[in-house]
């Protein structure tokens, strides 16, 4: 008979006790002579630690985006439009072509972005979520937000966070590039008369060279103040001084009209098939040392198909 | 020397004194020695981030555990569909080195079939000696649901330990 087994019968409070002392004497005969490499894991802990404390200056630096609209400032709309999530009907994109569109579900966002960077590299991780439900008057309400993050082929990591709100008006009084620090923000107007504000700065909130160039992780944000919604397109990288999408890249997206409060139902439904997809934000780029987290989800999360959806149905599935 | 170096070698002091006892609570806990090296690098990077509040704490090493402790049902938590509810007992390299592996394994299998909130409440009242009050802070569960899931617990690991060694003694037999 075991010592458990002798420790066991009978049931009292005092044999209980013993089973107490049984179970820590099996766990210290399993580890109490355990020796772990303990310089591997204190280096491991610090690198760790000190990729944590990098992401967290980056997150800042992007919720200082979303948050205070950093990036648009006096933007020019075309009207007070309060209601896009209601309006269907057709939209035209930059070639002249007539779309039709439908609310847009964070699905769907994720997969009209996704048509994008589909050359990027390997997608590690994607997510989205409405915002802003509870009433509240701020720029956030009824926003849709996607986040998309990949490694790309030479290893740079890239966090995509994409945020469109249909409250143009209160993102036009609420934004002001000045308030940024010298060199990060620019406004300009594009050819169709709307604004782009364009912000860049480095984890410490210090804005790139003269010639552009970052000394290492970096976020790049553009803006367009579009007259169906404000859509924002912050691109994290978070261990490179390269940026695997320029400020143009970002604005291709930024103005593409399938990216925002409203999208096609045909990006809607290829949404849908977006494997691993995460309510929450992704934040792919948190995970610092690959532990603690859900192993990537692999290249199959991209959109099964990049066909048209076997039912153009203009019904949408709610967020997941 | 500068204030950041400064900061560095204090954790590195702190992290190298606790490391080997979060390891052993993480193997415990996991069941895996990679993963548990794993789950205490992440904890001594949380621990990194936060070091001036880690510093102030009145327990710096509770501080720890609870952290080890957070870490592990978190990704758990995430990884709950991959879970395997028994380990390949054919399998030795995942518990680590060592002449007790056979133990070990054994342990480990029985630890396995709880869940593993129940396992972290296990390995933190039984092997870290932590109170009731302290596990249910860290599990962030009541006294009393500590309480009854560390006896139901027990129990099962009592009957699955013992099982176990009716199964060797069959074998030798």
């Amino acid at each position: 008979m075991s010592n458990f087994d002798a420790a066991s019968t009978g049931g009292t409070g005092d044999q209980m006790d013993a089973n107490e002392v049984l179970v820590k004497e099996r766990f210290d005969a399993a580890v109490g002579g355990t020796s772990p490499d303990v310089v591997s894991l204190v280096g491991g802990g610090l690198a760790a630690g000190r990729g944590m404390r990098r992401t967290r200056r980056l997150q800042g630096a992007v919720g200082l985006l979303a948050a205070s609209a950093v990036v648009v400032g006096a933007l020019t709309a075309t009207g007070a439009i309060g209601h896009l999530f209601d309006s269907q009907g057709p939209a035209s994109n930059d070639k002249g072509r007539l779309v039709q569109l439908e609310p847009a579900t964070p699905r769907g966002l994720a997969a009209a972005v996704m048509a994008h960077t589909s050359g990027l590299g390997t997608l590690i991780g994607v997510g989205g979520t409405t915002q802003g439900h509870d009433g509240s008057e701020t720029e956030m309400r009824d926003s849709i937000t996607a986040e998309l993050g990949y490694r790309t082929r030479t290893g740079v990591k890239v966090d995509l966070q994409v945020v469109a709100s249909p409250h143009v008006d209160m993102w036009r009084r609420s934004v002001d590039c000045s308030s940024q620090a010298p060199g990060t923000c620019t406004q300009t107007r594009l050819s169709d008369g709307t604004r782009r504000v364009v912000l860049q700065t480095d984890a410490h909130g210090k804005a790139p060279s003269a010639s552009g160039v970052f000394s290492g992780p970096h976020v790049i944000a553009v803006g367009i103040l579009r007259d169906d919604a404000f859509v924002i397109v912050v691109e994290t990288v978070v261990n490179s001084a390269q940026s695997p999408l320029d400020a143009g890249a970002l604005q291709d997206i930024a103005t593409d009209p399938t990216v925002g409060v409203s999208t096609t139902s045909a990006l809607n439904a290829q949404g849908l098939r977006i494997q691993h997809f995460k309510r929450s934000l992704v934040q792919t780029s948190s995970s610092s040392s690959g532990s603690g987290t859900a192993p990537p989800p692999s290249a199959s999360a991209t959109p099964q198909s990049a066909g048209p959806p076997a039912s153009t149905s203009t019904s949408v599935a709610p967020p997941s | 020397m500068s204030r950041a170096a400064s900061r560095e070698d204090a954790f590195s002091e702190f992290a190298a004194a606790v490391a080997p006892r979060l390891f052993r609570s993480a193997l415990l806990m996991c069941g895996d020695w990679h993963l548990a090296e794993d789950l205490v690098q992440t904890t001594l990077g949380k621990l990194y981030v936060a070091w001036p509040r880690v510093e102030r704490a009145d327990a710096p090493e509770a501080y720890a555990r609870g952290t080890l402790t957070k870490t592990f049902l978190s990704y758990k938590r995430v990884r709950r569909n991959a879970e395997t509810p028994t380990m390949d007992v054919g399998d030795l390299a995942h518990v680590g080195p060592g002449a007790d592996a056979g133990a070990r394994l054994e342990l480990f299998a029985a630890l396995r079939t709880l869940e593993p909130v129940d396992r972290a409440i296990v390995v933190l009242r039984y092997w870290e000696d932590r109170s009731v009050t302290e596990t249910a802070r860290d599990v962030k569960m009541s006294e009393g649901a500590v309480r009854t899931r560390a006896s139901r617990a027990l129990a099962r690991l009592r009957t699955e330990l013992s099982d176990d060694s009716s199964d060797s003694r069959t074998a030798s037999s």
